[in-house]
């Protein structure tokens, strides 16, 4: 079951990372969306992570190796679901503050994600000898 | 958990093919509606087909016999979640070949989910006896 969740984690992180990073005008014109939708987007996005996150911690409770980057982000997720949820205002105060560095922020922010979804696709690997 | 996946997937496809069939002309407003808009609101859309793809490939690795199909259906979806994710403003562009009418599509893609949907439930049903 964890190492399911590593491929899931896995694939996710990978594609969505290259997305960002190489389709980065078009997640911004994203977050112009969000930004106009205020709390109420604050909310379902809660809830999508809030989903998300428990769904990776109650199937991937590893405290140990590589495979333990999967679970620090059940948590994290976790974690920004119950601010988006408890304090919905945040969000677009958050959004409004990062707008004039957006560019450079989703540029990182797809390097990283990526490259943890390297990672994990080759913990992956390296544990279940798949490939 | 392969089973369940299985299950989970016949349910899906039955559904979204009545759906496809019974409304679709709602379907068809909906996909004019996306043509019309800017290209990040293809992003969601890709996000979610890859998160239930990648699910049903992690948690179904099946690769012989009938239930192979699943195992592709969610391969189908990560590459087609890709795609959404690095190219979202081709979307746009395939639906203004067809656009306005998408109503035949639509119908041929119900007509193709029920009859899979149906083939997959019915095989399941053998396979756990419960008919």
């Amino acid at each position: 079951m964890e190492y399911a969740i590593e491929l899931m984690v896995g694939i996710c992180f990978l594609v969505l990372g290259l997305s960002i990073f190489l389709r980065t005008h078009d997640w911004i014109g994203w977050v112009g969306h969000i930004k106009q939708q205020g709390r109420n987007a604050s909310l379902v996005l809660g809830v999508v992570n809030l989903l998300l996150g428990s769904f990776i911690l109650a199937f991937h409770w590893v405290w140990e190796g590589l495979a333990m980057i999967v679970t620090i982000f059940g948590v994290l997720f976790t974690f920004r679901s119950v601010i988006l949820l408890l304090c919905p205002g945040f969000l677009p105060k958050m959004l409004e503050c990062l707008t004039p560095r957006l560019n450079g922020v989703f540029k990182l922010a797809g390097v990283i994600v990526t490259l943890i979804g390297a990672i994990v696709l080759y913990d992956w690997n390296m544990s279940t000898g798949s490939f | 958990m392969e089973q369940a996946v299985e299950f989970m997937t016949g349910i899906v496809l039955l559904a979204l093919s009545l759906s496809f069939l019974l409304r679709s002309r709602d379907w068809s407003n909906w996909l004019e509606n996306i043509r019309q808009d800017e290209p990040y609101r293809v992003l969601p859309i890709g996000c979610f087909t890859i998160l239930i793809s990648s699910f049903m490939v992690a948690f179904h690795p099946v690769w012989d016999g009938f239930f192979i199909l699943v195992t592709i259906i969610g391969v189908l979806g990560i590459i087609e979640g890709s795609f959404y994710l690095l190219f979202p403003g081709v979307l746009r562009n395939i639906l203004g070949i067809l656009a306005p009418n998408y109503d035949p599509m639509i119908r041929i893609w119900g007509a193709l989910f029920g009859l899979l949907g149906v083939l997959i439930l019915m095989k399941w049903c053998d396979a756990v006896n419960i008919i």
